[in-house]
């Protein structure tokens, strides 16, 4: 048989182009396939070898055509192989039960075409070689040589797979000077075959590149690449040798396979190989061989995308070095960093053109290379920031990467990645990464920020230091104070902005992770530091960063009194405290809501309080009455102004500092703004929480210098009859009688604390008056409420009956 | 029928955020109904809570921004009534007395409360009184050295019984209590 | 005829990049074990002969690339599979998550009769690690959510379930073959070519 010229089929195989006539022809050979294995499988079955192997050809002749696109070729292919497997097994048999035919390997020498051919003779080698029917070493040259016969690239490169599987079990793997083995051949032998039909392969597909038209080329390109894993295959083989260990991959294998790679200056090949020898060889290998390795890399086609190669390589190996389970470390005369530093360098001066986001990732590469396995030695890191930037500053200095941009994106992808890998304060040892950050345009910095304090809270991480603290606003900053060049800053800053809020919560967060666990005047200049930074983010933000400082500085003043032995200044300390959030607080109140900065001066001042310490009470009082003028100064929002009421009364009632004259004021005062809400049921119902600051709340003892209660039952008695009064004046008689449950309710529980005026009888004279008012209320269902409310309470009072200091309790039915 | 209760949760104002432990134990399918006695305080903090479960009450604190919390709320769960109150309008705060006026007013069988940061329960009257403390620890003027905690109720239509998680010195305890209605 | 026939059982081993599918195979076919990790590319069988009951089997087993982009020709081998493993890693959750996705795409891709009833196996590997992230329990309760499938614990590098799970995944793919066998009796009619050799549409002789 001569070769015949291959090229013309590209003229025919646009013809099936098209999706469906891609099925149906697929559809029309698969049914071939299986009408020829089936007859095969018939005739084998009634032990007819020859007439066997007439529908094995005809099978494989299906395997002719040139008209389908690769991946439906693959589909052919790997039916018609897996029948063929079934002529295999046959045959195998035949020879386990001392029935083989001797022939054959001739025989099907005759089979009139090349590609059936092949393939018996393939399968025919297989089984005999198996059989030691023929010797291994020289069928196996001859296979590789035969299949030469066949350049069509398609064909050429499955039959080659072909032999590539099934010699997978026939390469000899032993060493070259064992002797015995001269017949079946040594490693040496393995290697010449797989190399061969490695370049073979190679040839084929780089080929393709250059048949037919170029207007064919994008799609030709694109058949290359889906039949790329073919030719991989025989670096799949090598690395599978027992005897292809690191010395003769270095001396042997890998030149080889670079000679071929290097020679055929074909880019999709260049880059495809390269990746396949960095996935398929072990990771042992590279590191013995990076050398050589990347110098052919500088001998790649310049239009090979040499990151990619390159990134690959550096992440297989970085992977390595930090895989758990088992204790892998890089080897001490590989010195990984400094050659992908330098070999990094070498490819980005030596390739013009390359785009800065392919520079930016080789960076982070070697980046994410050595926070890895160089954890502790943060110079490297430290060195690749400090690079990019300065490449950065090369091309032009100062200037920002524009928003939105590829390399933009992987500026921030690798500025992510210590973030990952370190705690923040392993990463404010990374004193560049603050250069790589200010490259980012706003956009991609605020991402990058927001990610550090998500990081931050994730780890739960603590930042136990000032200076850390400062370092870490340094980096900070985007999200801290107003940046020049966020083109919407002014309309984004507001409390109905969520972006803006969420951000501001989260920074917020963060100031709960700055905790000198037991260094209190550390903890104290983290405040000052803080206080000093946040002060300069306007007002929207401190309304987000100023509460947590507060809170944090009542906290410490907690600490210090614990360590009052400790330290003498603690009482000064705790004092310069409240001023500082005395101050803050009061910047609060310029907001447009008074809520937040009254709710923080009813703490300071509860904190006081608690404190104890000498100048407490004025402390206390100065808290209180700004809050107090807070409150007066919601007039307008009825329901607001309850609410802060209610908490003013809540917050009395727990202050123990204050002397008699101090709380005297207070509660008369918060007794009166009670009769002067705007609603009665409000005035009655804050009447009635008013009581119990002339009862339970306490106030310091001038000759005792100790807290008491109050206990001042006229005092009681007066808020319940003037609340009583105001109830009388109720329109609402619904709402009335609910007042007037709500009072007697009061009334009962002074009667159990034993108030000295309020006995049986006026507990019985508010239960007539109660019963009298109810009666008179309708009883439908939006009042069905307020009678099982007045129910209960009578079920209590039947219930208390029993007891003996409820005797004489009058409760109608 | 498992129900979370927690609150006073303060973030970000007080803490950072929820501590490591109890995230890893609440996990979304588990829970039922999750109760809360407010001071979350952010919007951030409400839709974590949806993610463990779409039943989600929520009454205000006294940090609490958001104006549609109410201020009390009934929840029917197998047999129980069950009211949920911050704390802060009831004067004195976290007063026994007082609180047994709010529970018969409410007519629940079990109160729930917050505001004090400090895990209390405890049976009166045959009502059940809970409050589960700050479930972050968050500091409290009243109370400056609050342990995390919150509490999981199981409901079986008349019997409770009640896990409190808490973290101690950084230490997980849970402890059970049990409460059968009347 | 099927009863005297060699029977020969196709299974195909799915699962993400790194899981040990090649070393689960390796250890199976040759007991061999290798630390070092080698890609696969494309997919490339092994076969191995196992007694079940009174019958011997040829398994031919199929490792795959976990690697997307070492897949380039497409999935035709899943056809015809008799049964399937699905590998995941138990040190890496990302690896469970995975299985749904090779499941569904094995019986998009394969296309069996009665895929509700396609047999699967489900190996959780590399139980030798000491990082384990995805419990048993976890495994389990995900295998049975999916119509029961069997679960193994496996260490291909210490040999630890390896054959006891590939048993499995031969007498299940068996009780599936003698199902299928009796379903399809009689295969299609056979249209008997004219000619033995019908002319090729293009020129080239190869």
């Amino acid at each position: 048989m001569s070769m015949q010229k291959t090229a013309d089929s590209n003229r025919s195989s646009n013809a099936g182009l098209s999706m469906d006539n891609q099925e149906k022809l697929l559809a029309d050979a698969l049914q071939n396939v299986r009408q020829h294995a089936f007859a095969m499988k018939r005739v084998l079955d009634q032990q007819s070898v020859m007439e066997g192997l007439k529908h094995a050809a005809n099978m494989l002749g299906e395997l002719r055509t040139s008209l389908l696109s690769p991946k439906n070729y693959y589909e052919l292919h790997v039916v018609v192989v897996e029948e063929l497997h079934h002529l295999e097994l046959y045959l195998a048999d035949e020879f386990e039960h001392g029935r083989g035919s001797h022939d054959l390997y001739e025989v099907v020498q005759y089979a009139g075409n090349i590609v059936p051919r092949l393939y018996l003779l393939i399968t025919i080698g297989h089984v005999y070689i198996r059989a030691n029917e023929l010797p291994r070493r020289e069928v196996l040259r001859d296979l590789v040589e035969m299949c030469r016969g066949v350049q069509h690239p398609l064909r050429g490169l499955f039959l080659r797979n072909y032999l590539l599987q099934c010699v997978k079990s026939l390469l000899p793997d032993t060493e070259e000077d064992n002797q015995e083995e001269s017949k079946t051949g040594t490693i040496l032998d393995s290697l010449d075959f797989i190399l061969l039909n490695f370049s073979e392969m190679n040839k084929l597909w780089v080929r393709m590149q250059y048949q037919g038209h170029t207007r064919d080329l994008q799609r030709r390109e694109q058949e290359r690449r889906e039949l790329r894993i073919l030719v991989g295959t025989n670096l799949v083989r090598l690395s599978e040798l027992e005897c292809v260990n690191v010395e003769r991959y270095k001396t042997i294998v890998l030149p080889k396979i670079m000679e071929q790679v290097v020679s055929c200056r074909d880019p999709i090949a260049q880059e495809y190989l390269m990746e396949c020898i960095i996935q398929v060889f072990p990771d042992e290998y590279h590191l013995n061989t990076l050398n050589e390795f990347l110098k052919a890399c500088r001998e790649l086609s310049s239009n090979v995308n040499i990151r990619n190669i390159l990134i690959s390589l550096i992440d297989r190996l970085t992977a390595y070095s930090t895989r758990e389970g088992t204790q892998q470390n890089i080897p001490e005369n590989v010195e990984l960093f400094e050659i992908f530093s330098e070999q990094i360098a070498e490819v980005i001066k030596s390739r013009i053109n390359m785009p800065s986001e392919d520079i930016v990732a080789l960076q982070s590469a070697l980046l994410n290379l050595s926070l890895k396995c160089y954890r502790d030695q943060y110079e490297y890191g430290n060195k690749v920031l400090e690079n990019t930037r300065k490449i950065f500053d090369n091309i032009a200095s100062d200037t920002q990467v524009p928003t939105g941009t590829q390399t933009a994106k992987e500026l921030v992808k690798m500025l992510k990645i210590p973030i990952d890998c370190y705690d923040i304060l392993d990463v404010l040892k990374l004193n560049h990464y603050k250069l790589g950050l200010q490259l980012l345009s706003y956009r991609e910095r605020h991402t990058v920020c927001m990610y550090i304090i998500n990081g931050i809270l994730d780890k739960e991480t603590i930042i136990p230091t000032a200076e850390q603290v400062t370092q870490l606003f340094e980096l900070l900053s985007t999200l801290i104070v107003d940046q020049a060049d966020n083109p919407s800053e002014a309309s984004r800053q507001t409390i109905t902005n969520e972006d803006f809020v969420e951000e501001q919560n989260l920074v917020a967060r963060l100031y709960n992770n700055f905790q000198a666990v037991n260094d209190p005047d550390q903890q104290y200049h983290i405040i000052k530091i803080c206080q000093e930074t946040f002060k300069n983010g306007g007002l929207e933000r401190m309304r987000f960063t100023y509460p947590p400082i507060i809170m944090q500085a009542y906290a410490l003043t907690f600490r210090y009194k614990t360590i009052c032995e400790q330290d003498e200044k603690w009482e000064k300390k705790c004092q310069k405290l409240f001023q500082l959030c005395n101050q803050l607080v009061n910047t609060l109140t310029k907001l447009e809501t008074n809520d937040l900065p009254l709710r923080l001066y009813l703490q300071g001042a509860l904190a006081a309080s608690e404190i104890g310490s000498e100048n407490a009470e004025t402390i206390a009082y100065e808290f209180f009455s700004q809050a107090y003028t807070l409150y007066e100064e919601q007039a307008g929002d009825t329901r607001a102004q309850c609410a802060s009421l209610t908490l003013l009364i809540g917050t009395l009632e727990k202050v123990t500092c204050f002397g008699e004259e101090n709380h005297s004021t207070l509660r008369q005062s918060l007794t009166q703004a009670a009769t002067r809400l705007v609603k009665r049921p409000d005035q009655v119902r804050t009447l009635l929480l008013c009581t119990h600051l002339f009862w339970s709340a306490q106030r310091v003892n001038e000759s005792t210098q100790k807290s008491e209660q109050v206990r001042d039952g006229e005092k009681v008695l007066a808020c319940l009859k003037k609340a009583t009064k105001l109830t009388t004046q109720i329109m609402d008689q619904s709402v009335q009688v609910q007042l007037y449950n709500e009072l007697l309710n009061c009334y009962i529980y002074y009667f159990n604390q034993n108030h000295p005026d309020i006995d049986i009888t006026v507990l019985n004279s508010l239960i007539e008056k109660l019963q009298s008012e109810t009666s008179k209320i309708s009883s439908n269902e939006s009042d069905e409420f307020i009678h099982n409310q007045i129910k209960k309470t009578f079920d209590y009072l039947r219930q208390q009956s029993q007891v003996e200091k409820f005797q004489g309790l009058q409760i109608n039915n | 029928m498992l129900v979370l209760v927690l609150g006073d949760l303060h973030i970000p104002y007080r803490v950072s955020g929820l501590p490591h432990e109890f995230r890893k134990l609440l996990t979304p399918g588990r829970i039922q109904h999750i109760l809360c006695t407010g001071n979350l305080c952010t919007k951030e903090t409400v839709d974590y809570l949806k993610t463990l479960t779409a039943d989600v009450h929520i009454v205000r604190g006294d940090f609490d921004d958001n104006p549609n919390f109410a201020d009390q709320k009934v929840v029917t769960v197998g047999q129980f009534r069950i009211g949920l109150c911050h704390g802060h309008q009831i004067v004195p705060w976290g007063d026994v007395e007082s609180l047994s006026v709010l529970q018969r007013q409410m007519d629940v069988d079990i109160l729930i409360t917050g505001h004090t940061h400090k895990f209390e329960a405890f049976e009166r009257d045959n009502k059940f009184f809970i409050n589960p403390g700050s479930a972050t620890g968050a500091f409290n003027a009243l109370n400056s050295s609050t342990t995390p905690s919150f509490v999981l109720m199981d409901i079986q239509q008349a019997s409770l019984t009640l896990y409190v998680y808490q973290l101690i010195n950084e230490k997980f305890t849970v402890e059970r209590l049990e409460y059968r209605k009347a | 005829m099927a009863s005297r026939k060699k029977i020969l059982l196709k299974i195909i081993i799915l699962g993400d990049s790194g899981v040990g599918k090649t070393s689960l195979m390796n250890q199976f076919v040759n007991r061999k074990f290798s630390n070092q990790y080698k890609a696969t590319i494309g997919a490339d069988f092994l076969t191995k002969e196992l007694q079940i009951d009174d019958r011997l089997v040829t398994m031919q087993i199929w490792d795959t690339a976990g690697q997307e982009r070492f897949q380039s020709l497409g999935v035709a081998f899943y056809r015809g599979a008799d049964c399937c493993v699905l590998v995941m890693d138990v040190t890496s959750p990302t690896s469970f998550k995975s299985l749904e996705s090779w499941k569904d795409e094995f019986l998009i891709q394969a296309g069996p009769r009665d895929p509700e009833n396609f047999p699967f196996v489900v190996l959780g590997n590399k139980i030798d690690l000491e990082n384990r992230m995805i419990s048993m329990r976890k495994a389990q309760s995900w295998c049975q959510e999916k119509n029961n499938i069997p679960y193994y614990e496996t260490s291909a590098k210490e040999g630890i379930n390896v054959e006891k799970a590939f048993e499995t995944v031969a007498r299940n793919a068996l009780a599936r073959e003698k199902e299928i066998d009796q379903q399809t009796d009689f295969p299609m009619p056979i249209r008997i070519p004219q000619q033995e050799e019908l002319p090729k549409q293009d020129g080239c002789a190869c």
